[in-house]
């Protein structure tokens, strides 16, 4: 029943990225309603699809790449509606968030949708606060750094049409400093939340798994995608490196972020991966 | 009547060739004498502004665009195809044009006719003008208040104000929080300031050479007058910078605009510059954070209400050729009064000298001998000249030749 409801979702999400595309090739804002609803359509879908999982699983939600991957499509996409409702103009972020929400989702069906193996009868959805903390935070966290993204990509494109003097229809975009600011106000958010999601998870594994976790490949990679966030915040408050230089370590970011956390989960196993898994 | 203009404008050649023909206010004079040193006869004015550099000139034959070029000094390597040259009616169709900013980038803009009178003011100083000129610019200003009172087109400038103010937000977003520096005091960038400050910005500050007008303009807008050496550090706090200053350098350098950047840590800052030659040098749009337009970026974007403007520009150019139409027939009547007038003195000198040289028989008669030959002679050239006289002032001079050539020819000592 959950695998219907989430192929349902899909089909709204890529028909709605679809729609982007032609959007943006064309320049005309018709397709607009159908873009708004179909995401719309597509989120509730995926959240029924998602709760049907867990309640039919009795398991956490993301304790599996597949999940994972899952709940950060459906939290890219909500921010993508929000942003939108909020400022007209950011309706644009959705020529990046949609894809990539539909993106996420679409590998979600095709990695392995069973639990991380080492996890197993580790957690339950009645386990302690801890756990929950770390995967919440640690999930609203790759998502603000994905709309970070976004917001990066939106800021080069507009700085970069400016820059060129392409000035026909850059109206309809959003202000550049408006991009900066939420895009600032994202990775800092992201970055909070995903040192609260270490944080947590290190509390966690400290009391369940005892001193092994540490030299987790996923780990190891989530450090230093951290470093590399904490460097983005510390140059922009201390050294003022805004705008492109702001931008630029969320576009890097996001390539870490994805290869952490497809390519490790993936390839690696341990605390956090799959390999091995058909 | 051997009107002609000769120019470039933002249609023909690029703002980086039109640069380097434009003439500051200041240097009018002394270009207008070089002008009349190569051709003593000619009646000329020089108009220079941001679109175009044009020389309006009267002479007995109009020059070969060639020849109509070497006006302008010694060229600098370009191809003939960005000037232009128009004659007779179509010289006042432009002129007239040009007059009621029609002819002008930003279509409806004010700040031409301004121009137009100070161009023809130092002209008029210089001593270039002559009866031809002065009666088309005059009839020129005429035709631009009746333009801009008639139609809407003064309407079209603001779309211009509007597209900085838009491109402004592209940067910023809201304005309410940003600060406005305003260099020099043209109209186009009142305009401007004026759209600004309707948007709530934070503080608008303005810097001129000449301070006074400066604090006028300041004053209009409720902001504050800085001296012009105050400017680079008035960089440091302002977002949008406006530029309409003369003069051949850039007023702010790279250099200058990257060491502000500097300070404000890269707060981005955009210029929009309105000058020609330009006042900010363009490689500062390359610096990070720093965004430079100018006023064809503007023009360009300016796009939106066209429709509108067409229409105002439409109804204003059928009032321009209504008015070249009465002008070509007036000047012909104007030409043959005045040739009638010359005609007439030069025959009664002719009958002077024939009466002086009569003199030992004249002296003979008495006083009323003396009037009857005097009625007689003047009768006797009244009713000589009586025919041309008629055939020239009923003579069409809108049907192409020019009948008067040949006429002058025969007064050309005379006059």
């Amino acid at each position: 029943m959950s695998t219907v409801f989430i192929s349902v979702a899909l089909l709204f999400y890529v028909a709605a990225a679809a729609l982007c595309v032609a959007r943006a090739r064309s320049l005309v804002t018709r397709f607009n309603v159908w873009i708004r609803w179909g995401t719309r359509i597509g989120v509730v879908f995926h959240l029924c699809g998602m709760s049907v999982l867990a309640w039919t699983t009795g398991q956490w939600p993301l304790t599996g790449l597949a999940d994972a991957l899952s709940a950060l499509s459906v939290l890219v996409i909500i921010n993508y509606i929000a942003l939108a409702a909020t400022r007209p103009k950011l309706d644009a972020l959705g020529d990046v968030l949609i894809p990539l929400g539909a993106a996420l989702l679409a590998t979600s069906r095709f990695v392995p949708s069973r639990p991380v193996p080492a996890l197993s009868g580790v957690v339950d959805m009645t386990d302690a606060v801890l756990f929950p903390l770390h995967t919440v935070m640690t999930f609203l966290g790759l998502t603000a750094l994905f709309v970070a993204f976004a917001l990066g990509v939106a800021y080069l494109t507009v700085r970069r049409r400016l820059k060129a003097k392409q000035l026909e229809g850059i109206t309809s975009l959003p202000a550049l400093e408006v991009l900066d600011r939420i895009h600032f106000r994202f990775q800092l958010i992201g970055f909070v939340a995903l040192t609260l999601g270490i944080v947590f998870g290190a509390f966690w594994a400290n009391m369940r798994l005892g001193p092994d976790w540490v030299t987790d490949p996923k780990i190891v990679s989530s450090m230093l995608i951290w470093m590399w966030y904490a460097l983005a915040v510390q140059t922009r408050l201390a050294l003022g490196w805004r705008g492109r230089a702001g931008v630029l370590f969320s576009v890097f970011g996001f390539i870490g972020v994805v290869v952490s956390l497809v390519g490790v989960t993936l390839l690696f196993s341990g605390w956090h991966g799959v390999a091995g898994l058909g | 009547m051997g009107l002609f203009v000769i120019g470039l404008n933002h249609e023909t050649a690029p703002v980086a060739l039109r640069e380097q023909f434009a003439v500051e206010p200041g240097r009018l004079a002394q270009h207008l004498a070089l002008v009349r040193s190569q051709d003593p006869g000619l009646e000329a004015m020089l108009l220079s502004t941001c679109n175009r550099v044009e020389l309006y000139g009267v002479r007995r034959e109009s020059p070969s665009l060639e020849r109509a070029s070497h006006y302008f000094g010694k060229l600098p390597p370009v191809s003939m195809e960005h000037f232009y040259l128009r004659t007779d009616a179509d010289a006042v169709r432009h002129l007239f044009r040009v007059a009621s900013s029609l002819e002008s980038m930003i279509v409806g803009e004010p700040e031409i006719l301004g121009q137009l009178k100070h161009a023809y003011s130092v002209a008029n100083e210089v001593g270039t003008t002559g009866p031809v000129l002065q009666r088309v610019v005059e009839r020129a200003f005429s035709v631009a208040k009746r333009v801009r009172s008639d139609t809407e087109i003064g309407r079209a400038s603001v779309s211009v104000a509007r597209s900085g103010v838009e491109l402004a937000k592209q940067v910023f977003g809201e304005l309410a929080h940003c600060r406005v520096l305003v260099l020099g005091a043209g109209e186009v960038a009142a305009g401007i300031a004026r759209a600004l400050a309707a948007e709530g910005v934070a503080e608008l500050i303005v810097s001129n050479r000449t301070f006074d007008r400066g604090a006028e303009l300041a004053a209009r807008f409720e902001g504050t007058a800085i001296p012009f050496s105050a400017v680079p550090d008035a960089l440091d706090r302002a977002d949008i910078v406006l530029t309409s200053v003369g003069g051949r350098e850039p007023v702010l350098s790279t250099k200058s605009v990257s060491d502000a950047m500097r300070r404000r840590r890269n707060r981005p800052l955009f210029f929009v510059d309105l000058g020609v030659p330009r006042n900010v040098d363009v490689d500062v749009h390359h610096l990070e954070g720093a965004f430079l337009f100018d006023i064809d970026d503007l023009a360009r974007l300016s796009n939106k209400g066209k429709d509108r403007r067409q229409t105002a520009a439409h109804e204003a150019d059928s009032i321009v050729l209504e008015e070249v139409e009465r002008f070509v027939s007036r000047i012909g009547e104007l030409d043959a009064e005045h040739l009638i007038a010359a005609w007439s003195r030069a025959a009664e000198g002719v009958r002077q000298q024939e009466i002086d040289r009569s003199q030992n028989f004249v002296s003979e008669l008495d006083e009323q001998q003396k009037e009857q030959l005097d009625r007689m002679t003047k009768s006797l050239v009244r009713k000589l000249l009586h025919r041309p006289f008629r055939a020239l002032r009923t003579m069409d001079t809108t049907q192409g030749d020019d009948p008067w050539h040949e006429l002058r020819k025969m007064f050309a000592d005379e006059e």
